[in-house]
């Protein structure tokens, strides 16, 4: 079956990006505590600050990519219950998984984004992660507002 | 599918990790040696602002040590915990 398989792969890719962002929040906020020793050790005061303000949000970013986009992307798949009717039922039910899928690869993409750019001594911005949230839940409801439209003007609902 | 590149992108990790571990020991000795130093110092020329400034960064340094060695490790672990299945 495609659609399963596809699905295993983007699960498979799903569990290795997981990781990635819990290596990358973890060796960023040791690269942060790594600069405000050096901070410390010269005097520096606003070094230290910003370095565990810094480490402080690469924790919330990470903290929203394990906990909070797997919860928005559960919530958004829970209302595209019934997304069509007739023998467009299982195109749409499938076409709605495969949405959810790819949109929570972009979340946890643009998760992995921030991270990378805060753990090389950038700011830690959630932005983008937001964005790409919203993006599948307007794909997920467009999926499942166009279909239904689509069945019923070819006469299958 | 992506085990093998995570395998490796792991053992990579787990070196940079022991790369910063240890630029953490040397620059917390090192700054530890300054702040002594400024702390001598300031002992020496009868500076109590410089001496308790020297102390203060110490402590400091050694604060950052313990929040390197085991609070990082602690939360690593407890994001570790929370990576989640495919939500799909």
């Amino acid at each position: 079956m495609p659609v399963g398989d596809l699905i295993a792969a983007l699960g498979d890719a799903w569990r290795a990006l997981a990781l990635a962002v819990a290596i990358l929040a973890g060796l960023g906020m040791l690269y942060r505590v790594l600069s405000a020793a050096a901070a410390v050790g010269v005097g520096g005061g606003a070094g230290l600050a910003a370095a565990l303000t810094g480490a402080a949000g690469i924790f919330a970013v990470a903290l929203f990519g394990l906990a909070g986009v797997p919860e928005i992307a559960r919530a958004v798949r829970a209302g595209m219950a019934a997304p069509a009717c007739g023998p467009f039922a299982d195109m749409a039910a499938a076409a709605a998984v495969l949405v959810g899928a790819l949109g929570s690869l972009r979340m946890i993409t643009a998760v992995l984004e921030g991270l990378a750019a805060a753990a090389a001594g950038g700011s830690a911005s959630l932005g983008k992660a937001i964005l790409a949230a919203a993006e599948t839940v307007v794909g997920m409801a467009l999926t499942a507002a166009v279909l239904p439209l689509i069945g019923r003007f070819l006469g299958g609902c | 599918m992506f085990d093998p590149a995570m395998q490796q992108i792991t053992r990579l990790a787990r070196e940079v990790w022991a790369f910063l571990a240890g630029l953490i020991v040397v620059v917390a000795l090192l700054g530890g040696l300054y702040n002594v130093l400024q702390g001598a110092g300031g002992a020496a020329f009868g500076g109590s602002r410089m001496v308790s400034i020297a102390v203060m960064g110490v402590l400091g340094l050694f604060l950052l040590a313990i929040l390197g060695f085991v609070v990082l490790p602690a939360l690593g672990g407890m994001l570790r915990s929370l990576i989640p299945p495919p939500p799909f």
